[in-house]
């Protein structure tokens, strides 16, 4: 495993940030949530962000939240599934599928929310807990996870878990379906 | 739209012009004089730009004397209201993503012919296990046409066009087709089986069901713990016993039969060798491997 700074590894996949602040505005549009400002790359830290108003109930919060989780590992298998079938069938690969591959993998390493989504969240879940809102209970342990993953990104986590959704997992679907 | 007076150098200004400056209301000028001037800085919050809750924050329309409604702090008309709920995602997001679904049917599109050449392999293989070689070889070159990029369809092609020469009982032409694959494979046990059994079933050709005989006692001597040697050597009993009706081999068939292990059955039935060897041992006919499936119906047997 070697070290490569974050701006770095935003800059090469920078389709996977742009999806995943994508996949927050997405959220706040479904739950009606104004969006003050909005940048989906940049050169900087954060390479992304979306401003957007206090969500009004934990549903919401949890949505724009969790959002990316969603939409960019199912973006990441989406885009890469041509690749993977390709690979998997043809046992060859061309610059399209590369190309694709190379999109899916990005979205897909980008999937988990960063420290300030779960950090927010967090604090919106313990309130609602406490009120027992089954939902912001069940999240916990999910909050757990994904700051694990976040710390584990040092060893290329995130980039493990967009290759296995992204490659393993549609290859062991053609292999079973096919 | 509401106004409000500095208080350091008492001119009207539009309220949203001036700042909560360290506790008073200051025009721009004079809360950046009171920044330079402050001795111990200052923090956040100590400047806080003032908003006319009569004026849109966002697009700057006035609105009199009527006072807006606040999202996020900020007076926002009910238009703005609306975009900022219902932000919309710019054109370049849209159109790079509309692009990138298009490459990706494109890519799924151009390599169908993939999906193709494996369903017809995957026909090709279930007519191999019914035995139906000639379609399975059919099939696999199908295969081949459609991904030429792919080595395996073609090897296969030609290896069940060698098996169903086999099962026509033409084992010389399929005998240079398998030791070709030897290269390829040369440790496959399959492969090595198909090749004793052409060469067996072209020795019967040639020299008759004794020399045949021979060849296979001698492989079963040299390889007594291979199965598939003890079902060749009860096929070639059978085949003797076919020719000369004398008792003996049908005893040494018969006798290999009930004790013959599954293993043979499971790894050398590809050419039905079992069924034929009970067969020919009743009969004294031998029959080929296709004779054989056409007059017994293999599929409806098989399946039972």
């Amino acid at each position: 495993m070697f070290f490569i700074p974050g701006y770095v590894v935003a800059t090469l996949t920078f389709p996977g940030v742009i999806v995943h602040e994508a996949a927050h505005m997405l959220f706040c549009k479904l739950r009606g949530v104004a969006v003050f400002d909005v940048c989906f790359f940049r050169s900087g830290n954060p390479s992304g962000y979306v401003v957007h108003e206090p969500p009004k109930d934990f549903l919401s919060a949890f949505l724009i939240s969790i959002g990316p989780l969603f939409v960019n590992s199912l973006l990441c298998v989406f885009f890469c599934f041509p690749s993977s079938f390709t690979e998997k069938l043809g046992g060859r690969s061309d610059f399209l599928s590369g190309f694709l591959f190379w999109v899916g993998v990005s979205i897909g390493m980008h999937a988990f929310p960063s420290d300030l989504d779960v950090g927010n969240l967090w604090d919106q879940a313990k309130v609602a807990a406490s009120r027992f809102n089954p939902l912001a209970i069940i999240s916990f342990p999910l909050i757990v996870a994904i700051c694990i993953a976040n710390l584990l990104s040092v060893v290329w986590f995130d980039y493990f878990y967009g290759a296995f959704i992204g490659v393993y997992l549609p290859q062991q679907l053609l292999e079973r379906l096919i | 739209m509401r106004h409000a007076v500095c208080e350091s150098c008492g001119q009207e200004y539009p309220s949203k012009e001036t700042f909560a400056a360290f506790g008073r209301t200051l025009c721009k000028p004079c809360a950046e004089a009171a920044v330079n001037g402050s001795q111990q800085g200052f923090n956040a919050g100590d400047i806080v730009r003032n908003t006319d809750p009569t004026v849109c924050e966002w697009c700057g329309a006035d609105f009199g004397d009527s006072e807006l409604n606040r999202l996020g702090n900020a007076p926002t008309c009910e238009p703005c209201e609306h975009f900022l709920r219902h932000r919309p995602f710019p054109r370049w997001i849209k159109v790079s993503f509309a692009v990138l679904v298009a490459l990706a049917a494109l890519s799924l599109l151009k390599n169908y012919r993939f999906l193709e050449a494996r369903m017809k392999s995957k026909e090709g293989q279930a007519a191999f296990y019914d035995g139906d070689f000639a379609i399975a070889a059919k099939r696999l070159r199908e295969a081949a046409a459609r991904a030429p990029e792919s080595p395996n369809y073609g090897f296969q092609a030609e290896f069940y066009k060698a098996v169903s020469l086999m099962a026509a009982d033409k084992p010389q032409d399929a005998l240079p087709l398998l030791v070709n694959f030897q290269s390829e494979a040369p440790n496959e046990p399959t492969l090595q089986r198909l090749i004793f059994s052409a060469q067996l079933d072209a020795e019967f050709q040639e020299y008759g069901s004794e020399s045949m005989l021979k060849m296979a006692e001698l492989h079963f001597d040299e390889s007594p713990a291979d199965a598939s040697a003890e079902t060749a050597l009860a096929w070639a009993n059978a085949c003797r016993y076919a020719e000369t009706g004398q008792d003996q081999y049908h005893a040494a068939a018969a006798k290999i039969l009930q004790n013959g292990r599954d293993e043979a059955r499971s790894q050398h039935d590809l050419l039905a060798y079992g069924p034929r060897t009970v067969y020919c041992l009743k009969t004294r006919e031998r029959l080929s491997q296709s004779q054989f499936w056409r007059r017994f119906s293999p599929k409806s047997e098989r399946k039972d």
